[in-house]
């Protein structure tokens, strides 16, 4: 019973995630290959906050998502300005310069990892259990989905939409487009960071290594094939990529293997569904026009 | 000092050739193509497999059976993942990741089948440095720097004189007009991804050679090669003269930087040029449809 909590949780944590990357890659049309890394820099921020300055909860999650928006704006503004595929190295980039500013850096303690996370506590609510940790979890994730379908829904969203099928139109019709952009990448990176403040709490240890690149294409492949543009494609794909290799560690494969079996798993299905099934199980956008 | 000028221009080299086995399916097929960065990565196995089984002597089959891999590998994602996708009008961003998909699978069946850990391919001994001009180089690393020259010059050669180079310059710059022209854009592009694949296992053999063989020791060129592509705008001594400088850029900025920031380095270079000259060092200057 425990192994399903555990699941929901994981499934509640990277729900969050799968829709925050649709916001940019579903509505908007630009992939972002960095939403690992806005994850990590919540994880990392609660995570130093709470262990190394004592801080409160409230306070790690809130410097994490801050700090991830406004990283978010360094690397959005300069590179929206030029086309959409620079956007996509760009965010590459600060993914691979992130994974190693966590291993290098004495103050994130490298390859270490920060360990002794606390439990996280809000007021008059103490989370201790597993079920706890679930109800989190799943208000956590509604949360996410109830702001990304608001603005799926709402006027900014169809700015949105609208930059992704023809961008020059939108800006024919007086849309300020990097703007749009600039703030759907905001939004989508402090959603991030909420997750990852989450993560840091509920498993209580973060290294970088659960920040790299690959973990980038997780959250792709999530997107891509639960179905970007709809917000709740992304949710099935977060479920369908979470208990994919649990089934597989079921079936008895062994871990060194299944590490690598897993990942080729999901570079299989990513191939598979842009080749044949763009908009994903239950998208309504054909991903990447 | 010396030492790090000749480091930069072994780590340039390494760049200039990935980058211009890049070039050819890069201009053609319009894609960040990730599983270049694989093919690096095949060929020293490739080499692996045949010395495993056949004994070190067999250095010289396993380097042309290496190259038969990669450009059969380059030749089968041109043609069954690049080419319906460019049919079905997809965007660089689903071939993107598309590519970014094989690359995953591919250097995870790398791992599953080599495992993890960084493998020699090396069946002679420990080779002797050589002082030159103050630096200590060796073989292989003279070696790699030769080959970035010849790779440079027979590259620009076919660029400017084969009717190949021709086909590729006339694709990149308007595959619609080219088909009008009556060139076979598919065939030029299976042909681009056959020259670029080559290349590109002739680059991992050397930088293998020197540094051992790991499944993902793709990444690092690639990054560096991508880049060098972009800020050289696309352009072959644009993409040449980029490799040139983040080389020496990352092996300089050590003397300052801590080494850990080396990758970083690239990166930054990159958003540096970006914002200064988005059309890349040498690049025309195309300006995106604006109102």
């Amino acid at each position: 019973m425990d192994y399903l909590l555990h699941i929901l949780v994981l499934i509640g944590i990277y729900s969050v995630l799968a829709v925050s990357l649709d916001l940019v890659a579903g509505q908007t049309g630009l992939l972002s290959v960095a939403q690992a890394a806005f994850y990590g820099i919540g994880a990392y921020s609660s995570a130093i906050v709470t262990t190394k300055l004592d801080g409160d909860v409230w306070l790690g999650g809130l410097i994490g998502v801050t700090t991830a928006v406004i990283i978010s704006l360094a690397i959005s503004i300069p590179s929206l300005r030029l086309r959409d595929d620079y956007f996509v190295i760009a965010t590459f980039g600060f993914q691979v310069i992130f994974f190693n500013i966590l291993n290098n850096l004495e103050f994130t303690e490298g390859p270490r990892g920060i360990a002794g996370i606390p439990r996280p506590s809000f007021l008059f609510w103490r989370i201790e259990s597993q079920v706890d940790f679930v109800i989190l979890a799943v208000g956590l994730a509604t949360l996410a989905y109830l702001v990304v379908s608001r603005i799926g829904a709402s006027p900014f969203g169809r700015v949105l939409r609208s930059i992704r099928e023809d961008e020059i139109f939108a800006q024919a019709m007086g849309k300020n487009i990097l703007y749009s952009k600039v703030v759907a990448v905001a939004v989508s990176a402090g959603l991030a960071a909420m997750s990852g403040s989450l993560y840091a709490h509920y498993v209580g240890f973060v290294d970088p290594t659960s920040f790299t690149v690959m973990e980038s294409i997780l959250l792709i492949s999530m997107v891509v094939i639960g179905g970007a543009g709809s917000s709740y494609g992304p949710v099935f794909g977060a479920a369908i990529l979470v208990i994919l290799p649990e089934t597989l560690r079921m079936i008895g494969v062994p871990s060194a293997v299944a590490a690598n079996l897993r990942e080729i798993v999901y570079g299989l299905l990513l191939v598979v569904m842009v080749m044949f099934r763009p908009s994903g199980l239950f998208g309504q956008y054909r991903f990447g026009r | 000092m010396v030492q790090a000028v000749a480091n930069g221009l072994l780590a340039s080299s390494v760049t200039c050739l990935f980058a211009l086995g890049l070039l050819p399916i890069v201009l053609t097929r319009r894609v960040f193509h990730i599983v270049h960065g694989l093919l690096f990565a095949c060929a020293p196995y490739a080499i692996l497999f045949v010395t495993n089984s056949c004994g070190a002597n067999a250095f010289v089959i396993g380097v042309l059976f290496a190259v038969v891999v990669a450009v059969t590998l380059g030749l089968l994602v041109d043609g069954f993942i690049y080419r319906p996708l460019a049919k079905q009008e997809a965007s660089t961003l689903n071939l993107f990741v598309a590519s970014l998909g094989l690359y995953t699978i591919g250097t995870n069946s790398l791992s599953l089948v080599f495992g993890d850990e960084s493998r020699s391919v090396r069946v002679w001994g420990l080779l002797e440095s050589w002082r030159i001009l103050g630096a200590r180089l060796t073989l292989v690393h003279l070696l790699t720097i030769l080959s970035a020259i010849i790779g440079v010059v027979a590259m620009w050669a076919l660029f400017r004189f084969t009717k190949l180079g021709r086909q590729i310059r006339a694709i990149a710059n308007d595959p619609e007009l080219a088909r009008v022209f009556g060139i076979d854009v598919n065939e030029v592009c299976l042909l681009a991804a056959a020259v670029g694949s080559a290349l590109v296992a002739c680059t991992g053999i050397l930088a293998a050679s020197d540094t051992n063989a790991t499944p993902g020791m793709g990444m690092q060129p690639l990054m560096a090669g991508l880049v060098a592509v972009i800020i050289g705008g696309n352009r072959f001594w644009g993409t040449v003269l980029a490799a040139f400088i983040l080389g020496m850029a990352q092996h300089l900025g050590v003397l300052w930087l801590p080494t850990q920031w080396q990758e970083a380095i690239v990166f930054v270079i990159l958003i540096f040029v970006l914002l200064l000259k988005p059309s890349g060092l040498f690049g025309i200057q195309v300006k995106k449809a604006t109102v």
